[in-house]
């Protein structure tokens, strides 16, 4: 299991599903990583067993939920410890969290919820990732999470926010190109102006996926292919921010394993034009 | 309190108390969509996931009572009940009592029993993997050895008793399952005893007849062998013939003999 150590993940990997398990295992598809749902490994063996055969013949990456990175209560240790298990298991490239809080008072919400862009709320997240970070003995990476609202109190854009926490907690960043589209549509401001402002530096890794057009607004629902607004400023992002391995996720109304394929193909492209346009 | 604590706080007690103000006043809007409208976005948002987690857990409940009923059930029990955990899986534990005393379900006396049954399955499908029992290791022992062995039940067992045929009525709400007789389930006929368990990676709902049902409660209490002969003895179980059957069910998993 530890042949990937070290090796850098590269190019579009897809979310792993578990209603795709099988056809990985059997096919062992053309694809260079994959990324698993930390939460639910964590106490479910039969799906921990198709995750570790997975991780056999694939990098793989854990992305998580539940560590209530912005929640005002005590960091949860189980959950911690449940996540240091999983990483210790998997010994995956990347371990991402949101920011965001999903949780207060113990009581968990289970739905990431906007958290107001403060000095208080950066001294607050930075402290959290630091503990997060000493105790995983490794950095974590930041997704920015899409939102459909802003708080009164804001005192910085988002990607300010984003940037000071990451300097200030020493992690790197999870750039999720569908949420700053769906977030800027939502608030409003311009999504270019974000990947502009955002510390180029600090990114490792893009996440892909498609929005749900409510009329009013754009909800986050990954449930549908990648909009062609998204796949621009993705490609805005390989040119500014740099190209890095992304990720092509899928939550709801999971297509054949061959469509999520095809659009980490058209992600593959996109690379490769970008990177011969530098040449 | 400090200003972040008081958002997350006021953000609780909108969705709980069902005050949308009391945390609309943080929203800043400058378009079309009202402070309102967005936090009932995630109002909405939180309720869903909440919701579909009922869902698969109580799938069988769904099929029974349809889509609608089950919405007012989920929808009424995610406001009265917060999530204690970051894991959704731990969701709905209390869910089969709140049906139980749920008034538009009282027609349906054995709902919270079939409820109980899918939290029964559920931890069963999330328990940890067993090895199986090692027949030639314990037959190797010594009698005085095999004396102080205690049997292990899988971790996953999980009991359920109710006065209603529920394993006929869970199997009628099985994918491809039709009921049996083509005729609608008694339930005056007869209660069942069930011992829900995972057999590697599928779950399974045994019936116990009336001598394996308090051997399976016996052996819940980690009796030594010979305390497990003497307890059966006084009960009227007969061990020697029990033991066999456990053994080629599968419902015993390993011995364990703890020193002293």
């Amino acid at each position: 299991m530890s042949s990937f150590i070290g090796r850098p993940i590269q190019g579009t990997g897809i979310g792993l599903r578990s209603c795709h398990y099988s056809h990985i295992l059997q096919h062992q598809p053309d694809v260079p990583w994959f990324e698993a749902l930390s939460d639910n490994y964590f106490h479910d063996p039969v799906q921990l067993n198709y995750l570790k055969a997975i991780r056999e013949q694939y990098p793989v990456t854990l992305h998580g939920v539940g560590l209530s990175l912005g929640s005002t209560d005590p960091l949860n240790q189980t959950y911690l410890k449940d996540l240091k298990q999983l990483i210790d298991i998997i010994q995956p490239e990347f371990v991402s969290d949101h920011l965001s809080w999903v949780s207060v008072n113990q009581q968990y919400l289970h739905d990431l919820l906007p958290l107001p862009f403060t000095q208080e709320a950066v001294d607050h997240l930075s402290e959290r990732i630091q503990q997060v970070q000493a105790y995983l003995g490794q950095r974590i990476l930041i997704e920015n999470a899409s939102t459909y609202l802003a708080y009164k109190d804001n005192e910085m854009p988002e990607w300010e926010f984003i940037n000071a926490i990451a300097q200030k907690a020493d992690c790197y960043v999870l750039l999720d190109i569908n949420n700053i589209v769906v977030t800027a549509a939502n608030q409003p401001f311009s999504p270019e102006t974000f990947l502009e402002n955002i510390d180029a530096r600090r990114v490792k890794q893009y996440h892909l996926a498609g929005y749900s057009d409510e009329g009013d607004y754009l909800f986050d629902k990954h449930d549908q292919a990648i909009h062609q607004g998204v796949w621009q400023l993705y490609e805005t992002a390989l040119k500014q921010v740099g190209i890095l391995p992304t990720l092509i996720e899928r939550d709801d109304h999971i297509p054949p394993f061959t469509t999520l394929q095809e659009e980490a193909k058209q992600s593959d492209r996109l690379m490769q034009t970008v990177e011969a346009s530098y040449v | 309190m400090s200003k972040l604590a008081e958002l997350q706080q006021d953000f609780l007690t909108a969705f709980y108390e069902n005050n949308a103000t009391v945390f609309t006043k943080h929203i800043h809007s400058q378009t079309a969509l009202t402070p309102d409208k967005r936090f009932n976005i995630y109002q909405s948002s939180v309720t869903e996931c909440l919701a579909k987690s009922l869902r698969e857990t109580y799938e069988v409940c769904e099929k029974l009572v349809g889509e609608d009923f089950f919405n007012g059930l989920a929808y009424t029990y995610i406001q009265q009940t917060p999530s204690q955990s970051p894991d959704l899986g731990d969701y709905g534990e209390g869910f089969a009592d709140f049906v139980g005393e749920f008034p538009p379900a009282q027609q349906l006396p054995y709902l919270a029993d079939i409820c109980r049954l899918c939290w029964a399955y559920h931890l069963a499908y999330q328990a940890d993997a067993e090895a199986q029992f090692d027949t030639e290791s314990f037959a190797q022992l010594l009698e005085e050895q095999q004396a102080q062995a205690v049997f292990q039940l899988p971790r996953s067992a999980q009991f359920i008793e109710s006065p209603y045929p529920l394993k006929k009525i869970w199997n009628l709400c099985q994918p491809n399952q039709s009921n049996e007789t083509g005729n609608a389930i008694d339930l005056n006929a007869g209660g069942v005893k069930l011992f829900v368990w995972r057999d590697q990676h599928q779950v399974k709902i045994d019936e116990l007849n009336d001598a394996e049902w308090p051997l399976a409660h016996l052996l819940t209490q980690q009796l030594p062998l010979e305390q497990l002969e003497s307890s059966c003895a006084s009960r009227g179980i007969n061990l020697d013939k029990q033991l066999p059957t456990f053994l080629s069910k599968g419902w015993l998993v390993s011995w364990r003999i703890d020193r002293t």
